[in-house]
Order: structure tokens, then C-alpha cells, then sequence
């Protein structure tokens, strides 16, 4: 998995939980300021990167740095770890 | 005719945990050579020392008293009744305005307090001075976990003339937003996290990871499994089993009885 395979399958979970059309994202696309993800769609999102990735990933932990390459490469290097 | 007698054995436990530490303090105060303006500027330092004094007391007086084990008991003549009310009046004392919030506005002091009296609460846990714990001896809270503004965590309620006991377990990195309330028989699971004003009533079992928003009800005996999400103002009625990532929405409404299947959402 790839951080830009793991940034397209962000973008259908974003679609999923907002029920819209999937975004564009790119690295530098902020989840809160461009996507307008509230706290319940940010809790949905890390549910299922846990679920899917069997990682551990505290509420606190999302909320450091919300652009999407940078959380994709957070969950990317939890899974290593 | 009980309600004065409980009153007597407050007050007299009220003197006993109170009143000993204080007439310490006295003689000590007494014998030091110290100027009058400097016994009331280290007053603070006696309110905390008072406060240890306490807790000691407290610790040795609960050694005294049987055990408070899970379960319903008739009210208020069955013996654990009689130690649940002796355990109340104590804790009672600590929550006194005149140095309740001094006890929570100090980790060492909160924990020191909270385990003379049993709680089984981590070093490192962080609450507000106006949380409240009662019943310490059923509590468990893990480390790293946070206890905001105005929560309460209770072991205890009494119904149909039934005194009933139960733990509450919180487990570790958990947040409980303002006013959360938890009743007898809650667990809520690791890296959980419950919004503002949301009340868990007794036997609700919390997974990990579970996001709860602010201002739900969460009636007896829900069962929420892991890495769940449930919206604002939700209402879950009594027995609802809601599976593993599963997302209810904002507002929802849960039927008594009703079971929200894996990842789907309600």
C-alpha cells in the first residue's frame, strides 16, 4: 500500500461518511479547513483506518496534523511499526 | 428513626476523620515557635496536611469496614447495606466544600484521597476539581484517562428496596468530556471517548476506541462493541447491541431490543 493508494481509499471512506461525491485530495489537502470534516466524521474516518489497517490510533492523535498525506503516512508507518 | 441513627454515626465519623488530624495539627501548631501572621500565611499548607491526615484516617477506618462486593442487597439492615452507608458517610466528608475542590486540584492529593478509600485509580489520571467519584471502592480508572468538568461516576443506586452495587471500570487513555455521568456496572474500553452531558446508565459495556457524541442517553445494558461511533443526541434504548463499526447517526433513535450489525451504519 502506497501513501497516494491509501489517500484514494480515504477519499471513498470521506464519501461514505458524508455521503457526497468522493473529494479530490492531495497530500496537502487539510481533512477539517477543506474537506469541512467535523469531530463525528473524523471519529468515522479513524474508525475504520483501525478496523481496516489493525492499527492503534488515539482521538488526540488525529487531531496533531490533519493533512491527508501526512495521516496516511501515519497509519503507513504504524502498520510497519 | 434509621435516618437519625445514620446521622449520629455520620457525625461521629465526621469527629473520628475530621477532628483527629485537626487536634494534631493543633499541638503541633501549638509548639512551634512560630509568629501568629506565619501560622495563617502557611494556612494552605495546613489544609493539605489536614487533607493527608484524613485520608489516613480514612484508609485505616475502610480497612476496618467489611468489603463492599457487587450484587443487590435488601435496604438497609443486610450487612453490606450497613458497610455501604458507614463507606458513604466517609467519603461524604471529602466532599465537603471546604476542601473538595483543593483534593481534585491536586493529582498526589486526588490520588492519595481516592485510595484510602479503595478506588483503584491510575497516578496520572486527569480530572477537573468539580468531577466527582462515589462509591471509590467500585471505581477503576486506568491511566492516562481524563474525568472533565462535572462528571460523576457512581457504584451504587438503590431501587425497589434493593440497595444495588456494582463496579465501574474506565479503561486506559479514555476521555469523559463535561457532565458525563456513569452509573453501577459501566465499562467503557480503552481509547474510548464520551462527548459532553452524555449519560450511561447502569450495565452499559463500552468496546475501545468508541466515539460517543454530546448529549446522549444510553439506557441499562446496551452493549457497544469496539471502534463504534455513535452521533450527537442519540437515544439508545435498554438491550440495544450495537456491533463493531457500526456508525449511528446524529439524532438516532434506538428501539428497545433493536441489534445495529457490523459496519453498518443506523
Amino acid at each position: 500500500m502506497t501513501v497516494e493508494a491509501l489517500m484514494q481509499q480515504m477519499a471513498d471512506w470521506i464519501a461514505e461518511i458524508t455521503e457526497t461525491e468522493p473529494p479530490v485530495i492531495t497530500a496537502e489537502t487539510e481533512l477539517v479547513q477543506d474537506l469541512g470534516l467535523d469531530s463525528l466524521a473524523l471519529a468515522e474516518l479513524a474508525a475504520k483506518l483501525r478496523m481496516r489497517y489493525r492499527i492503534k490510533l488515539r482521538p488526540g492523535e488525529l487531531q496533531s496534523d490533519l493533512r491527508a498525506g501526512r495521516l496516511a503516512q501515519f497509519v503507513l508507518d504504524r502498520q510497519n511499526a | 428513626m434509621l435516618v437519625l441513627l445514620f446521622d449520629t454515626i455520620a457525625l461521629i465519623l465526621l469527629l473520628v476523620v475530621v477532628g483527629l488530624p485537626l487536634a494534631a495539627m493543633a499541638m503541633l501548631l501549638t509548639s512551634l515557635p512560630l509568629p501568629i501572621w506565619a501560622l495563617w500565611g502557611l494556612a494552605p499548607l495546613w489544609l493539605f496536611v489536614q487533607v493527608c491526615g484524613m485520608s489516613v484516617i480514612a484508609l485505616v477506618l475502610n480497612l476496618l469496614i467489611p468489603r463492599l462486593r457487587p450484587g443487590r442487597y435488601p435496604y438497609p439492615l443486610h450487612p453490606q447495606c450497613v458497610s455501604w452507608l458507614l463507606r458513604f458517610a466517609i467519603q461524604r466528608i471529602f466532599h465537603l466544600p471546604v476542601w473538595s475542590n483543593l483534593i481534585y486540584s491536586f493529582a498526589s492529593l486526588r490520588w492519595f484521597v481516592l485510595r484510602s478509600q479503595g478506588a483503584r485509580v491510575a497516578w496520572n489520571m486527569q480530572t477537573a476539581s468539580t468531577m466527582m467519584v462515589l462509591d471509590p471502592s467500585l471505581i477503576t480508572v486506568q491511566r492516562d484517562s481524563m474525568l472533565a468538568l462535572g462528571t460523576i461516576v457512581i457504584g451504587h443506586y438503590v431501587e425497589n428496596g434493593l440497595l444495588i452495587l456494582a463496579p465501574v471500570e474506565i479503561g486506559r487513555g479514555v476521555q469523559l468530556m463535561g457532565e458525563v455521568s456513569l452509573m453501577p456496572g459501566v465499562r467503557i474500553g480503552d481509547g474510548s471517548s464520551v462527548g459532553p452531558g452524555t449519560k450511561l446508565l447502569p450495565d452499559v459495556q463500552v468496546g475501545e476506541d468508541v466515539f460517543v457524541g454530546m448529549g446522549c442517553l444510553i439506557q441499562s445494558g446496551v452493549r457497544i462493541a469496539d471502534n463504534v461511533v455513535i452521533g450527537h443526541r442519540v437515544v439508545i434504548e435498554a438491550g440495544v447491541t450495537i456491533e463493531e463499526g457500526a456508525v449511528i447517526r446524529p439524532g438516532a433513535q434506538l428501539p428497545k431490543g433493536t441489534v445495529v450489525a457490523k459496519g453498518t451504519r443506523y
